[in-house]
């Protein structure tokens, strides 16, 4: 079912996203920045599971995903996101250690122009950037963005307005600044500094939209993100097909050797969105996670994938992309 | 690529900690770097600064990085204490001048301390500086590509607009010469005073240095002390060379006087072990202290002894050639 302030806003004939779960509404009005303010009790909650980066080194070990609530508020012009997550340990960066990592919160937002493509969830990829509002405990906020892994970049945009507390159990952190577009694509990541999380070493969501009611949204983006969004196969046939192709021999899986030529994908589902994993499969070399040794430098010297481009339909690569999007569980939307 | 490179002579070297200074006041003295010793000079053996630094992992093993853990603000690198002036000079009390909070390590904490029994003690000091490697471990570590080598002279910097704080690079460095600033919250290091060098002047810790104990010149620059040294003479060896960074530094190995024997009078063992030298130098330090040995016996003789001379540093000038053609003569005072 898709919350109706979305349906509402939505181009009259169009197709409901497949997995609602996915997309969450933005509280009207002022967007307020304390994080006790009391309208943020009227702001519908979205529960995002953030799962461990285990794709890519340098990354987290596979630990157990946790929750984090999504609430926002948005007038049209800026918007307020309030994310809550446990962590029962508070992590300052206080000045006063070496050894020691605050604990830190990112937004990433992404800015789907032209094709509607959402961006790889990792940092983003190049041509499809991400803007990352960054807030690290006893460090503030910092307006961030990136092109792909290790590409994190300080801005001349403003760093986000913030508020933050610490109860005991968590954090509750609000970041507000402008609004880019609608539905807005964000992704959530946590860092947890006693366990001496950073960079990769995170957990994170996969995209999730939110919608700003009243915002008008546009016939081809809604359309693209749909497609992204939409998969049609047999997740048992994909299962087969993954080891028959020897995908298996490359990328590791529940099941799986613990292999690492390829991202470990034991998780796909929980970070990507079937599109991500349709793009990789029918083209690998459209995009390559940078700086890992996925590429070789090909005849005309542009890098290619080391994944080859394999001799799969286009209903073999939709089972396969079922099997994938199932592993991982999923968060969805609540109160 | 060529690199710019420092032979450390230990047998020179009196511990006076001139060139930490120099280097202190220069770039370390506040903002976050107040207990930050790009340079310092420890006693050996010793656990050393940061504490226990030689157990701290890091470096090669092979292709692969080998872990390496994080020193800690207080207990491994110390924290310079505040002092109570105010109480000991000012007020009417018999309390000494004194350290307010105390210190639990400090860059110089067992200074002359070293090991063995009287009367065969003994110690050595031992400068340390970031070694600019050839193949630096901290610059593999970094996944951000904000640590680089210079292609012009070998000196490995820290991009301050890069650096996220992750510290990988603190823990990857087998010698624990680069340092988090907790203030800034980035990674710092030595920068072999590449202000200085762009400009011809040696870095500040070797042009200080009181005991003409420090060279400083191309390795590939065949007049140069260190090309003399290190390749032709062989008589100056890198810290640590089993942990596969290939540092840019290097040493000449402590000469040992010998050992007393049971009756009191100077045996035929050195007082320094030659294996624990090994440890720390590699194998070549027994060539390199044979040839030592056999050159001060000649300059001994009357006889001329280029590798002495050069160590003798008569002229001051002679210890650094840091023209970027390696054509001109040294620079400095005589
Ligand atoms: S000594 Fe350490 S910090 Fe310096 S270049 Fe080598 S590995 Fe890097
Ligand atoms: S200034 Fe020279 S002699 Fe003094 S401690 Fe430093 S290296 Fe040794």
């Amino acid at each position: 079912m898709l919350p109706a302030a979305f349906a509402q806003d939505l181009p009259p004939d169009a197709q409901a996203l497949q997995d609602a779960g996915r997309l969450s509404v933005a509280g009207p009005g002022a967007p307020p920045l304390a994080v006790d303010d009391p309208r943020w009790d009227a702001a519908a909650a979205a529960r995002l599971s953030l799962h461990p980066q285990i794709a890519i080194t340098p990354g987290s070990e596979p630990v157990p995903a946790r929750t984090a609530e999504l609430r926002a508020i948005s007038d049209g012009q800026s918007i307020a996101l309030r994310v809550q997550w446990q962590d029962p340990s508070p992590d300052h960066s206080d000045g006063g250690r070496t050894d020691h990592f605050a604990d830190a919160v990112s937004v990433q937002f992404a800015h789907p122009e032209g094709d509607g493509v959402l961006p790889y969830i990792g940092m983003g990829e190049p041509g499809r950037p991400v803007t990352v509002w960054y807030w690290q405990a006893g460090r503030g906020a910092e307006h961030l963005m990136a092109h792909g892994f290790g590409s994190l970049e300080k801005t001349a945009g403003t760093a986000p307005e913030h508020d933050a507390r610490h109860d005991g159990e968590g954090w509750t952190v609000v970041l507000r600044g402008p609004l880019a577009d609608a539905p807005l694509p964000v992704a959530l990541a946590v860092w947890d500094g006693a366990a001496n999380q950073r960079n990769g070493d995170k957990r994170l969501s996969a995209w999730h939209l939110v919608h700003v009611p009243g915002a008008p949204v546009e016939r081809e983006r809604y359309g693209a993100l749909l497609a992204q969004q939409k998969v049609d196969g047999d997740p048992d046939q994909g299962r087969r097909l993954f080891t028959a192709h020897g995908c298996i021999g490359c990328h590791r899986v529940p099941g799986g050797a613990d292999v690492a030529v390829g991202p470990d994908l034991r998780l796909a589902g929980a970070h990507h969105w079937p599109g991500y994993l349709r793009r990789m499969i029918e083209d690998p070399s459209a995009f390559i996670v940078p700086g890992k040794g996925y590429g070789i430098p090909g005849a005309d010297g542009t890098l290619q994938s080391l994944m080859p481009r394999q001799a799969l339909d286009a209903e073999e690569i939709e089972h396969i992309i079922a099997w994938l999007a199932g592993l991982g569980e999923k968060g969805g939307v609540g109160k | 690529m060529r690199q710019l490179a420092m032979v450390i002579d230990l047998n020179k070297c009196i511990g006076c900690q001139t060139c930490t200074l120099a280097c202190k006041s220069q770039w370390t003295d506040r903002g976050g770097r107040e207990f930050m010793y790009w340079n310092h000079v420890e006693t050996e053996p010793g656990k050393g600064y940061p504490r226990d630094w030689k157990n701290a992992g890091g470096g090669w093993e092979g292709e692969q990085l080998r872990p390496g853990r994080l020193p800690r603000l207080h207990e491994d690198y110390g924290y310079p204490a505040e002092f109570n002036y105010e109480e000991a000079l000012f007020e009417p009390t018999e309390k000494p001048l004194r350290p307010i909070q105390e210190m639990q390590w400090g860059p110089n904490w067992e200074e002359d301390q070293g090991a063995g029994e009287f009367p065969n003690s003994y110690f050595f000091y031992l400068p340390r500086l970031c070694n600019h490697c050839t193949k630096p471990a901290c610059l593999a570590a970094c996944p951000r590509q904000a640590i680089y080598k210079r292609e012009e002279d070998g000196i490995v910097l820290i991009d301050q607009d890069r650096c996220r704080g992750y510290r990988y690079c603190v823990a990857a460095c087998p010698y624990k010469k680069i340092y988090f600033n907790p203030t800034t919250g980035m990674s710092e290091k030595c920068i072999f005073c590449y202000p200085r060098v762009e400009r011809g002047t040696p870095p500040a810790c070797a042009y200080q240095c009181v005991g003409r104990a420090r060279h400083v010149s191309y390795l590939d620059d065949r007049e140069g002390p260190v090309h003399r040294l290190v390749n032709e003479w062989k008589v100056a060896l890198p810290l640590l060379p089993q942990h596969g960074t290939q540092p840019n530094v290097y040493y000449v190995p402590p000469l040992s006087p010998p050992a007393f024997d049971a009756d009191g009078r100077p045996g035929d063992k050195p007082r320094l072990p030659e294996n624990y030298l090994e440890e720390l130098f590699g194998p070549g330090v027994h060539d390199a202290l044979a040839t030592l040995e056999a050159e001060i016996e000649r300059k001994g003789r009357g006889e001329a002894s280029e590798v002495l001379d050069i160590l003798i540093a008569y002229r001051h000038g002679d210890m650094f050639r840091l023209d970027r053609g390696g054509q001109q003569g040294g620079q400095g005072d005589a």
